[in-house]
């Protein structure tokens, strides 16, 4: 009977966390230190009760998680640093799964630990492991995988797939409020549901498609992508899935108040004038009212009617609507709220503003940490886009530019780029590359040394990405 | 590899199983069994193999066969599975029983009768269960596909010109050093932060929601704005009672009473705000509440007395007519605190509960007026004198007790004679707690009374017990005389008074007490020597 099932997942993220552990301690302290070997010890009872009961235990990192013994282990937030420290180790290193094909001893753990830290100052630090971990049997190392061209292919197919899905239902569900229909919270419920899953196989690449804003019905566009870049916050911060569903439709419906700003004032080319901004400053009033009016109260609309009242207030109660007394702002709203001005802030047809570069914006945002937005919850965000957010123009040191299509939360400086001019200087066609690869001698092959404003130039990503 | 007649058995089951659990709650052994059986007849089946059923709209195949068929709506399981999007349910080796519970509970539930907005593969995707997969038709959620092209067309248009490439190019290539946001660690704390948050964010949001809809009765600016707004208010009082958490309630209650007083408070507001703090005290919300503390919610003593002092005139009769309908002590307890503080407002309201029929309810009346404390209380608790229970004439000889003065002496008097000891007593401690010479010197008039000596010995020391509290010669002068007193007959009950009234003299600390003890310490009279000996083990 296998050990690692659904009901056993905290021992499979015990063992990965453990494993971080040492190998976190073994980069700080000398190997034969006391506080290394209490590290081992533990993970050595945790490990070798396993091997009793399943022959074998496979610690494997695929995409973005990580599987013990074919079980995928979501990452558990009170862990979260130690499984970032180790993703990003593994990555470092190539290394794709860690085998202990039977029980260790304290001596063969030193060995595997000694093989890990050298490894690092190699060039080749997969192949530097391989090697140490000769002298041992017991535990073995694979090679991470890739993911091959065509297989990219499909998962963007399949990204592109949800994300227009889930537009024209949001396109739907408006209209049929401004037309006093009842809309489908079941339907709603499912399209949030595939956009998780999108995000929990290829969290970067959905959020990549939020990226894009060329779309006249902007409106719609912007709904679903402060559901998107919500939910891959909720992911990140642990919540479960059946609360990931409630924030993905509070953030889907925080804008159902727009849905009685005349068409006039909310399409706007111009600047808005002082009467047109007391309009526009009413939707969240009236996005709560509408959804209160549609559903009565119920758990998920009460969430939404919250959030659409309050997803324009700031972190310090400041913005609209003007509060008469002070009202603790509910976490969705703080969450939706950064998803939200991010969004807002990167695309040209919110606020009739020039819109922002992705990169400038959280910049910009990271200067009203704490004062307009949550300032835990935008470290959060900021790590979950990277520091080179999707969208972003970047130069590259080899002399090719390129757009950032899919962030690294591991390394955030090392996002995935699509080469849109070679290094001649000529037009390329797109060819993706991931800026966490390494040539042979250990150097990363491309970094990035300067950022540009995509719009400024009219240059989008929609034509490499859909 | 499972042969067709087993999976058919094992499906045969599973409706059974779900039929059986929508009969049963959940802690009910019926419903564990059922999940045993399942469980039982499933483990078997997937110890080798998994098993694949196919699913079509009245058909349920396994290998290709049709193991199940059914074009009952209401009964077919293939329907059931089918209509919410199900093809395909793979049960993998490994499952567990806690993963068939869930699944069971998932399918037990009555998607038509209960308001639910999950269907079956929402609860299944939301559950995860990691030896249970299926697949799910949903083509529903893409009925668009020509949106998909169209706006792809569209932003694919928009920009991506070879030109402008190359202009951004040469910028790059010019530009100086750029910035890039610097992604800040997260912390420990911050993660410890955020932990904390997510706990938090399972509390109820309706307090919340209350708050907001106040901000919004302000911001509405047309009566059907109101209206919607003063609705769902309502509706998030009801829910909060229902869940007891009266601290919304009384959030309302404070803010209306406060607003409706506030001249600046705009005329539309002031209406519904009226409509709200009525609804509080009308019979239909009180009714609500009472069904709520009858099912045994419990509140905070503070939160109670201030829900109770918030609430109008209006609310009191209803109060009054849910007190009876009370079932434990524990609720009685609740309407009893809220009454206390409402009835502050209008005694007289109160005091109309003194003629129900029910002798709990006039009983509970009585300690109301009591814990209310004022003067007016006095004439009604009066008039309940000549109630025929004792537990009412109980209740009411306290009341008049701590309220009343000499004017209640007569009734005391009266109470003093009842046909219950506990009543008696009752009424002597009353006179006692008056305090005034007057009902001292009714009390000194009792013990004095011929019949003083034929009580219990109980009664007697509780009687003369009540004399303790006036510290004076007189009293003790009194109490000497009793021990003194020589009878000629039934030597044994004169010596019970005697040692009552040294028990009386040792509680007023009387110099004299030592010397009657020493006398009696080794009287014959079991009660009067023990009495002695008590005193002198103290002094």
């Amino acid at each position: 009977m296998a050990i690692f099932d659904t009901e056993h997942s905290t021992l499979a993220k015990d063992v990965i966390n453990q494993l971080s552990i040492v190998l976190r301690n073994g980069h700080l302290h000398n190997i034969e230190n006391d506080a290394v070997l209490e590290t081992i010890i533990k993970l050595r009872d945790i490990i070798n009760p396993c091997l009793k009961t399943e022959g074998f235990l496979k610690i494997e990192l695929l995409g973005e998680f990580f599987y013990v013994n074919d079980m995928r282990i979501r990452h558990p937030l009170e862990y979260l640093l130690n499984f970032d420290y180790i993703t990003e180790e593994f990555r470092r290193r190539d290394i794709g799964s860690v085998i202990f094909l039977s029980p260790v001893e304290i001596k063969d753990m030193k060995i595997f630990l000694n093989a890990f830290i050298n490894s690092a100052q190699s060039n080749m630090p997969y192949d530097a492991m391989v090697e140490s971990l000769g002298e041992i049997y017991n535990i073995k190392i694979d090679r991470l995988k890739k993911v091959k061209e065509d297989e990219e292919l499909d998962r963007r197919k399949i990204a592109k797939k949800t994300y227009f899905s889930a537009v024209s239902f949001a396109k739907g569900v408006m209209k049929s409020i401004k037309g006093g229909e009842k809309i489908s919270i079941k339907k709603a419920k499912r399209i949030v549901e595939s956009m998780v899953d999108a995000l929990l196989s290829e969290e970067q690449l959905l959020v990549g498609m939020t990226s894009i804003k060329d779309y006249d019905d902007y409106t719609y566009h912007h709904s679903i992508n402060v559901s998107i870049l919500s939910i891959a916050v909720g992911q990140r911060i642990g919540l479960n899935r059946r609360h990931i569903t409630a924030l993905g439709i509070a953030a889907l419906f925080h804008d159902i108040g727009k849905t009685e700003i005349p068409k006039e004032v909310l399409n706007k080319p111009s600047k808005l004038n002082e009467e047109e901004w007391e309009v526009m400053r009413r939707h969240p009033f009236w996005g709560a009212m509408s959804i209160l009016k549609l559903k009565g109260l119920d758990e998920i609309s009460v969430q939404n009617a919250i959030v659409a009242f309050q997803h324009h207030i700031n972190y310090d109660l400041s913005g609209y609507p003007k509060l008469r007394e002070p009202v603790e702002l509910s976490f969705y709203s703080r969450i939706i709220t950064i998803a939200d001005r991010y969004d807002a802030m990167t695309a040209s047809r919110v606020y009739k503003t020039m819109p922002m570069s992705p990169d400038r914006t959280l910049g910009f945002m990271m200067e009203k940490s704490g004062i307009e937005l949550d300032p835990v919850l935008l470290k959060f965000f900021v790590n979950m886009v990277g520091s080179y957010p999707a969208g972003t123009l970047v130069l590259l040191d080899t002399g090719e530019m390129g757009l950032v299509y899919e962030g690294n939360h591991i390394m955030p400086d090392r996002p995935k780029v699509m080469i849109i001019v070679n290094a001649s200087g000529s037009k390329g066609d797109g060819f993706s590359t991931d800026l966490a690869e390494k040539d042979p001698t250990g150097g990363f092959k491309r970094t990035v040394t300067k950022t540009l404003d995509p719009k400024e130039f009219k240059i989008s990503l929609a034509e490499y990405l859909l | 590899m499972n042969n067709i007649e087993t999976v058919k058995d094992l499906i045969n089951a599973l409706g059974r199983a779900k039929k059986n659990l929508r009969m049963y709650p959940v802690n009910h052994p019926m419903y564990e069994k059922t999940v045993d059986d399942f469980n039982s007849k499933m483990s078997p089946c997937v110890e080798v193999d998994s098993i694949r059923i196919r699913i079509n709209q009245y058909d349920i195949l396994f290998n290709d066969e049709v193991i199940y068929h059914s074009r009952d709506k209401d009964e077919s399981l293939a329907l059931f599975f089918f209509k919410d999007g199900l093809r395909e349910l793979s049960f993998l080796k490994g499952i567990t029983r806690s993963e068939i519970k869930d699944f069971l509970r998932i399918i037990s539930l009555d998607f038509e009768k209960e308001v639910l907005d999950d269907d079956i593969v929402t609860l299944l995707w939301e559950e995860d269960l990691q030896h249970i997969k299926y697949l799910v038709d949903d083509t529903f959620l893409h009925e668009d596909e020509a949106y998909e092209l169209k706006a792809v067309e569209q932003a694919k248009s928009a920009g991506g010109r070879t030109a402008d490439i190359m202009k951004a190019y040469e910028s790059a290539i010019n530009l100086g050093s750029s910035s890039k946001a610097d992604i800040i660690q997260l912390t420990n704390d911050d993660i410890q932060h955020i932990v904390k948050e997510v706990e938090n964010n399972h509390q109820d949001k309706n307090h919340t929601l209350v708050r907001i809809l106040f901000e919004m009765l302000y911001l509405a600016r047309k009566n059907d704005e109101c209206d919607v707004v003063a609705g769902c208010i309502k509706q998030a009082l009801n829910h909060a009672i229902m869940n007891a958490h009266l601290e919304t309630v009384n959030y309302v209650l404070i803010n209306a009473r406060r607003d409706l007083k506030r001249p600046a408070c705009p005329e539309q507001v002031n209406v519904y705000l009226e409509t709200i703090y009525n609804y509080i005290n009308s019979a239909d919300f009180i009714n609500m509440f009472g069904d709520v503390i009858n099912n045994g919610a419990v509140f905070p003593i503070e939160v109670l007395k201030e829900f109770g002092g918030l609430l109008n005139i209006n609310s009191i009769p209803h109060y009054v007519s849910i007190l009876g309908e009370m079932k434990n002590i524990s609720s009685r307890r609740t309407v009893i605190n809220i009454l206390t503080e409402a009835g502050r407002r209008d005694i007289a309201l109160v005091a109309n509960g003194l003629n129900d029929r029910r002798w709990y309810v006039v009983r509970n009346i009585v300690y109301i007026l009591r814990q209310i404390r004022d003067k007016s209380s006095v004439e009604y608790i009066i008039k309940t004198a000549g109630h025929p229970d004792k537990r009412v004439k109980k209740e009411v000889v306290h009341a008049l007790g701590e309220m009343g003065a000499d004017k209640v002496l007569d009734i005391i008097k009266e109470y003093m004679s009842d046909g219950s000891e506990s009543v008696r007593i009752a009424a002597f401690r009353a006179a006692g707690q008056i305090g005034t010479p007057s009902s001292k010197r009714l009390v000194i008039e009792q013990i004095s009374s011929k019949n003083f000596p034929d009580k219990d010995f109980s009664e007697k020391k509780e009687i003369l017990k009540v004399l303790s509290r006036w510290k004076e010669k007189s009293v003790i002068d009194f109490l000497v005389r009793i021990i003194q007193k020589r009878g000629l007959f039934n030597s044994t009950k004169n010596n019970e008074t005697r040692a009552a009234a040294i028990h009386c003299l040792g509680l007023m600390g009387a110099d004299d007490v030592r010397q009657f003890a020493e006398r009696y310490k080794e009287s014959n009279n079991t009660l009067l020597r023990t009495q002695a000996l008590k005193i002198l083990k103290s002094y």
